[in-house]
């Protein structure tokens, strides 16, 4: 059997905790099912290395890690150090040095969990959200000048490349064609924003005319906030700009309830580097080290690792756990109601991997 | 932008683009009373469109210049026109059905005026 090389990166804050409970589901996933062995290597990396070495990782962190087959990553922030050097010192870094172009953030009200929307529009999401992770708006293009002075200024300039695009209009056409809706909606701005969000337009337009089964609507960003609302279940697979999709993809992890156990990729689909897994919570300093941090955040990032790791099945495997636990909510952490810790719901998920094994296998109640 | 999205997604919450209206305002003596909904045109010509977003819009305006300019009697314009505003959105029969209501522009209107006229006092006049 070949064995999946994993760089685990816990980060700052829980992180780590959380990011450890996952490699435990993992090594017991792969306890269970046939074919399934993981290599993981420990990365220090983050705020703590920083203080030590005036670095986030290493100069040469990247050629460390471009030889491993995914990266597992936690959280990164620290209260004491600027957001600019924790988020471009590591995370960025890395999101950019690969060329992981695509974030992918799945959504979906989980069995058992409740959101802010009426029950009947909460359950009607299922959606994707893929968003251009390399250029656009953070691009870092731009300036001040004038500083200090009544004049001041300060720029930052929006880089729309028909590369750039097309790249990650294919990917989303290919991502929506997989799921059986074959429905993309495309998110633009070019009514008001009249150089790049055009081009945008124009190079999405020509990349869709190749996937004829496929069915695309257009929506204003401005808009689209409001459908994510109203019409929840009008929504399958989105495509946006780096910008457009961060702010979306925060308003869809709330309306699915799952600011706390959402979970994102950031895929270079060339696969030419590793792709990074992580939840989408930040590092929570204000419960770090109390061993209650919500673990299923990094739980549902390692099912997503395994569809890209070619592990369908044991993806499978562990988010059907992942909804045994939330639907028979026994065993919640505080932030869903429950008064579960982190190894209270990480022996709850391990239990329900190798439940929903008997439970195939014999198809009787226990 | 972020004011952009974020007034569209809070049109959201409250019930829609029908219930978000706007007032552009600048250093100068003129404001602009515009609703937040674009065109619309796969309901153009139908009768059915929400007209509170204009109408609040108008109200807003009103305000302004009571504010902006001290003429008291469009404050208290302002002022009945909200009650009967409000009167006509409480009540599902004059309201229209994108709001959960059972009458269309006309009607939602002709409630609004209706109870700006009943009024014992028309500060206008």
């Amino acid at each position: 059997m070949s064995s999946h090389k994993i760089a685990v990166i816990g980060g700052d804050g829980i992180g780590p905790e959380v990011v450890e409970a996952g490699v435990k589901v993992l090594e017991a996933l792969a306890a269970v099912e046939p074919g399934l062995a993981f290599d993981f290597r420990r990365f220090d990396w983050g705020s703590d290395y920083y203080r030590r070495n005036g670095r986030m990782m290493p100069q040469d962190g990247l050629t460390q890690i471009e030889g491993f087959d995914a990266i597992y990553f936690g959280s990164v922030g620290d209260p004491n150090l600027p957001d600019d050097i924790t988020l471009w010192g590591l995370r960025l870094a890395i999101c950019q040095g690969f060329d992981q172009y695509a974030n992918v953030r799945p959504t979906r009200l989980l069995p058992g969990l409740t959101g802010p929307l009426r029950p009947e529009l909460g359950k009607q999401i299922d959606w994707v959200i893929v968003r251009e992770n390399s250029e656009g708006e953070y691009a870092g293009v731009g300036g001040r000048a004038h500083r200090g002075l009544p004049i001041e200024v300060g720029m930052d300039v929006a880089v729309f490349t028909r590369t750039g695009i097309e790249r990650i209009a294919r990917f989303a056409c290919d991502l929506a064609m997989s799921r059986p809706r074959k429905l993309l909606t495309v998110v633009t701005k070019s009514n008001a924003q009249r150089h790049g969000m055009v081009l945008w337009d124009e190079v999405v337009r020509e990349v869709v005319r190749d996937h004829p089964g496929l069915t695309v609507d257009w929506m204003l960003v401005d808009a689209m906030t409001q459908r994510m609302v109203n019409k929840p279940g009008s929504i399958d697979t989105v495509l946006a700009t780096n910008l457009h999709a961060d702010i979306l993809s925060d308003l869809a992890a709330a309306l699915g309830g799952s600011l706390g156990i959402g979970s994102t990729s950031n895929m270079d689909p060339s696969r030419n580097r590793p792709s990074m897994f992580e939840p989408i919570h930040g590092s929570a300093f204000d419960i770090t080290g109390k061993g209650v941090a919500n673990p299923l955040g990094a739980f549902w990032t390692a099912s997503l690792m395994l569809d890209h790791l070619g592990e369908p099945a044991a993806a499978r495997r562990l988010m059907v756990a992942i909804e045994t636990v939330t639907d028979r909510g026994e065993y919640l952490s505080p932030d869903l109601g429950g008064v579960a810790n982190t190894a209270e719901v990480t022996a709850a998920v391990i239990a329900a991997l190798s439940g929903a094994n008997s439970t195939s296998s014999s198809g009787l109640p226990g | 932008m972020f004011g952009d999205i974020l007034s569209d997604e809070a049109a959201g919450l409250v019930g829609g683009l029908g219930m978000a209206p706007g007032l552009c305002i600048g250093e100068g003596n003129i404001a602009m009373a515009q609703a937040a909904h674009g065109s619309a045109p796969d309901i153009a010509g139908k009768g059915i469109v929400n007209p509170y977003a204009m109408i609040e819009s108008t109200r807003m305006l009103l305000e302004w210049l009571g504010h902006n300019r001290g003429i008291a009697e469009a404050l208290a314009a302002a002022s009945l026109m909200a009650q009967a505003t409000i009167a006509a959105l409480s009540r599902p029969e004059t309201r229209t059905s994108d709001i959960r209501g059972a009458t269309d522009t006309e009607g939602m209107t002709s409630a609004i005026v209706a109870a700006i006229e009943k009024e014992p006092e028309n500060v206008l006049a």
